[in-house]
């Protein structure tokens, strides 16, 4: 029953069209959802269709969406890092410091990026070289760098940044665009093309879906995370540049909480929690999202802290409703 | 791998493919330094060795766009075979090639590593199959406890000398019985 | 059934704690005096409370992190309805602070068994949901010590026996955990469904259900401890025990407690948390500042985890070997 000897069969390259892929995606769903946001606050407040503010509204998901993008790789290829907000007191704290013995913007903005790589390494190595669960490790580095600005800081804060390096967080490149936006977009481009289009980011969906297979495949599992980790860390080195000049000031308890608002635009992006699928597209969708609501709660005047209530259920609900709505269609067909 | 050698796991689940990626991403892994210009992919030359690995070893698959999970163990087997022909090995080594696969496949499986060897590669197969062993081998090497217990080809390969070194029984105690 | 001695990596925690106590003693002699111990005690009870809830959820393979939000909104519930019922009898106030953070630990277990959704993600967010309804209640103001009665902030502080009602509650806790990990059912399939819980569902153990209650377990305790704490401090507000969950899982992975599930001890468990509240309370002492303790926590967290996986798989109650999946 060979057919071999005969013509092989033809397998199809794909089933689908693209068009058709596409539009059924997540990503799809979650630009409907985005447009549908839009359109519920231009009612909800007459402050909201205004380019200015919606140009200052950018400000809520910039600086998470440059450390989502990173965390997205790496929660792709299975791990997770918990400290990037704390690498964010750190890394604002070093600068905060050295600004005091009169840095300029130039060496400022190297001691970010260093000591974000620094911790990002240091994740690395307790994740990738003694092999310890990215879970625990980054809950434990998650107080520890936090910690480091504690006790370097106290009770304290730090000014006195020179006045250039100011415009990273508050600077504009053109008309309404401001810096933060324009190294968002930046970052969105090299990150979507180094998942989607590189070895590099086929080697990540590999090491998610099957770190024993993509090993025996060629692929160098631990160096691929080891950089991951270091990428993670680095974006909250940039995060932290454009969050300390846009707030002018550091203290130890700098973006608190943040890692929650990642891991959130991280998930509804699309991007299977437990690694192997997602896209960068979904993200960016994600955080334009989540910039939405949270500008409009907060043009409603709603508190910090009551709002992130709302961000808690959106991360437990972008993944418990597909589950339930699978449940129930499952009940629905068995019935 | 950088010297040519290949091996082709006996985990086919765990170690051969990576399931959740689709047929002709697990084809190309190894072989993405081929296809792809200097670190950017390049799908079409993908498709293209996928293609026609996964026609030489007749592939059962709805898509090269689907998941590999999607597809029965022989098909499975085929891909891990074929993700490694693709990189144009010296020597593939594979590792209970048959094990759990169909007889219809199974037969496909022998008739292909045939046709291997009979092209100038060389083929080691790990298996604990006799009949498999003594109907594919040109030479038989029998280790036992980490061992290398016996070389065997031609007229003393049979059965029976096969199992007595695999057992490590002596040729005395079989005689006598 | 083998006779089992002091197991090492509790006796190693356990000279480490006294060998911390004599550092501390040479720079001031009255820190281990009965009475400032008794005190140390007292003040590490709440931790020692929530490490054993903690623990009971990480041998099952999940991670809690919602207990510090559970305690703080059960404690500002039965602060609230204190100042609004001052009559309310003790009992049932506790009876209330424990239904309602078994609520708040049942609603994370359901979504991990029903909707298996990862208990990291869970917990996350259930953390930040319950510390956002605790400002919708109070609407951001704080309930000070003049407003509660004086029933409710003296229980807690009741001297019995030389301690105080509080270290007794944690003696307490202790002691029915232990009966409950090593003599009951439920503490043989905790362990079980950390262990090896594929294997652990062939034996008749359902693990969602296990996992459901370990986390029903955890909140009780929180929602314990969150009456525990508010009374004792006297003010209950949105911030009080901010971060405390990560102190929690420190105390549990220097305990001994695998974060991979399975493995780790009630012992274990009480040890870390006495190794933080000494190191807590010694920092003063030897002239640290407070602002120091997050980064030891932290340091702690990461010297336990790598020392844990150095140690191998070793310890621990092995009901269900690991067969399957053994390189």
């Amino acid at each position: 029953m060979s057919d071999s000897t005969m013509r092989a069969r033809f397998v199809p390259n794909r089933l689908n069209n693209r068009a058709y892929r596409v539009l059924r995606s997540w990503e799809a769903l979650l630009l409907v959802v985005a447009v549908g946001i839009f359109v519920l606050n231009s009612f909800a407040s007459p402050y909201f269709l205004n380019v200015w503010n919606l140009s200052d509204a950018t400000y809520n998901f910039t600086e998470k969406g440059m450390i989502a993008f990173a965390m997205a790789l790496l929660i792709i290829s299975g791990e997770i890092d918990l400290s990037v907000a704390s690498i964010i007191a750190l890394a604002s704290t070093a600068m905060g410091l050295a600004a005091q013995y009169g840095a300029g913007t130039p060496e400022l903005v190297m001691i970010g990026l260093a000591v974000g790589l620094l911790c990002g390494a240091f994740n690395a190595f307790f994740v990738t070289v003694l092999g310890l669960p990215s879970i625990v490790v980054t809950i434990g580095t998650m107080s520890l760098f936090r910690g480091i600005s504690y006790i370097v800081l106290g009770d304290g804060a730090y000014g006195g940044y020179p006045d250039s390096f100011a415009w990273f967080g508050q600077g504009y490149i053109y008309w309404v665009f401001t810096a933060e936006i324009a190294i968002f977009a930046v970052i969105a481009v090299i990150y979507g093309v180094v998942l989607h289009k590189t070895n590099f980011g086929r080697a990540v969906y590999a090491i998610g879906n099957n770190p024993t297979g993509a090993l025996f495949s060629g692929i160098r599992v631990q160096r691929v995370k080891f950089i991951l980790f270091l990428l993670t860390g680095l974006m909250s080195g940039v995060a932290a540049i454009c969050l300390t000049s846009r707030l002018g000031s550091t203290r130890p308890s700098i973006a608190a909480g943040m890692e929650l608002s990642v891991v959130t635009m991280v998930v509804l992006g699309g991007i299977n929690i437990l690694g192997g699928s997602g896209s960068i597209p979904g993200v960016v969708i994600a955080a334009f999202v989540m910039g939405l609501v949270t500008f409009g709660l907060g043009l409603l005047n709603v508190p910090g802290i009551v709002m992130s209530i709302f961000i808690g259920l959106l991360l437990i609900g972008v993944i418990a409703l597909p589950r339930l709505w699978v449940m129930i269609a499952a009940k629905k067909r068995s019935a | 791998m950088a010297n040519g050698i290949v091996y082709v796991p006996e985990d086919r689940g765990k170690q051969g493919t990576i399931i959740g990626l689709p047929i002709f991403q697990n084809i190309t892994l190894p072989s993405l330094g081929r296809t792809s210009k200097s670190g950017f992919l390049r799908l079409a030359e993908e498709f293209k060795l996928a293609r026609e690995y996964s026609e030489r070893l007749d592939l059962r698959a709805a898509s090269l766009d689907q998941d590999v999970g999607n597809l029965s163990g022989g098909n499975q087997q085929k891909v891990v075979i074929a993700k490694w022909l693709a990189t144009q090995p010296q020597v593939i080594i594979l590792d209970e090639p048959t094990k759990g696969i169909d007889i219809g496949s199974k037969a496909a499986v022998h008739e292909f590593m045939a046709e291997l060897a009979a092209q100038g590669l060389s083929v080691i197969m790990v298996s604990s199959e006799i009949p498999e062993v003594i109907g594919m081998s040109d030479r038989v090497i029998v280790m036992r406890d980490g061992r290398i217990e016996a070389e065997l080809e031609g007229d003393a390969l049979s059965p029976e000398t096969l199992v007595r070194h695999a057992a490590g029984i002596s040729a005395t105690l079989m005689e006598e019985a | 059934m083998v006779l089992r001695h002091i197991p090492i990596r509790e006796a190693i925690l356990g000279a480490a704690i006294l060998v911390l106590l004599g550092v501390v003693s040479t720079r001031y002699s009255g820190f281990i005096a009965p009475a400032n111990l008794a005190n140390v005690f007292n003040d590490t009870a709440p931790l020692i409370i929530l490490a054993l809830g903690q623990m009971v959820v990480i041998l099952t393979r999940c991670i809690d992190l919602s207990v510090a939000a559970n305690l703080a909104l059960t404690g500002m519930v039965v602060a609230m309805l204190n100042v609004a019922m001052p009559g309310l009898p003790i009992p049932v106030i506790l009876a209330i602070a424990i239904l309602l953070g078994a609520v708040m630990g049942a609603i994370n277990g359901l979504l991990v068994w029903k909707l298996a959704i990862p208990p990291i993600v869970v917990t996350l967010g259930t953390m930040t949901i319950y510390r956002g309804v605790i400002f919708l209640i109070s609407e951001g103001k704080w309930i000070n010590a003049h407003e509660m009665s004086t029933a409710f902030t003296g229980f807690s502080r009741a001297a019995f026996l030389g301690l105080p009602v509080l270290s007794w509650i944690a003696i307490m806790t202790v002691i029915v955990f232990g009966m409950m990990m090593s003599r009951t059912a439920l503490g043989r399939s905790i362990f079980a469904v950390g262990g090896n819980p594929h294997a652990a569902v062939y034996t008749g153990i359902n693990v969602g259900k296990t996992q459901f209650l370990a986390f029903v377990l955890s909140g009780a305790l929180a929602g314990l401890t969150g009456y525990l704490w508010v009374a004792r401090y006297a003010v209950a507000y949105v911030d009080i025990a901010r971060g405390f969950e990560l102190e929690v899982v420190a105390a549990c992975v220097i305990g001994g407690i695998s974060i991979a599930g399975g493995i780790g001890s009630v012992g274990g468990a009480v040890l870390g948390a006495l190794f933080l509240g000494v190191v807590k309370n010694a920092l003063p002492v030897v002239n640290i500042s407070p602002f120091w303790q997050l980064a030891i926590s932290g340091s702690a967290i990461l010297i336990a985890v790598a020392f844990n996986a150095r140690a191998g798989r070793s310890k621990g109650r092995v009901i269900l070997k690991s067969a399957e999946g053994s390189v």
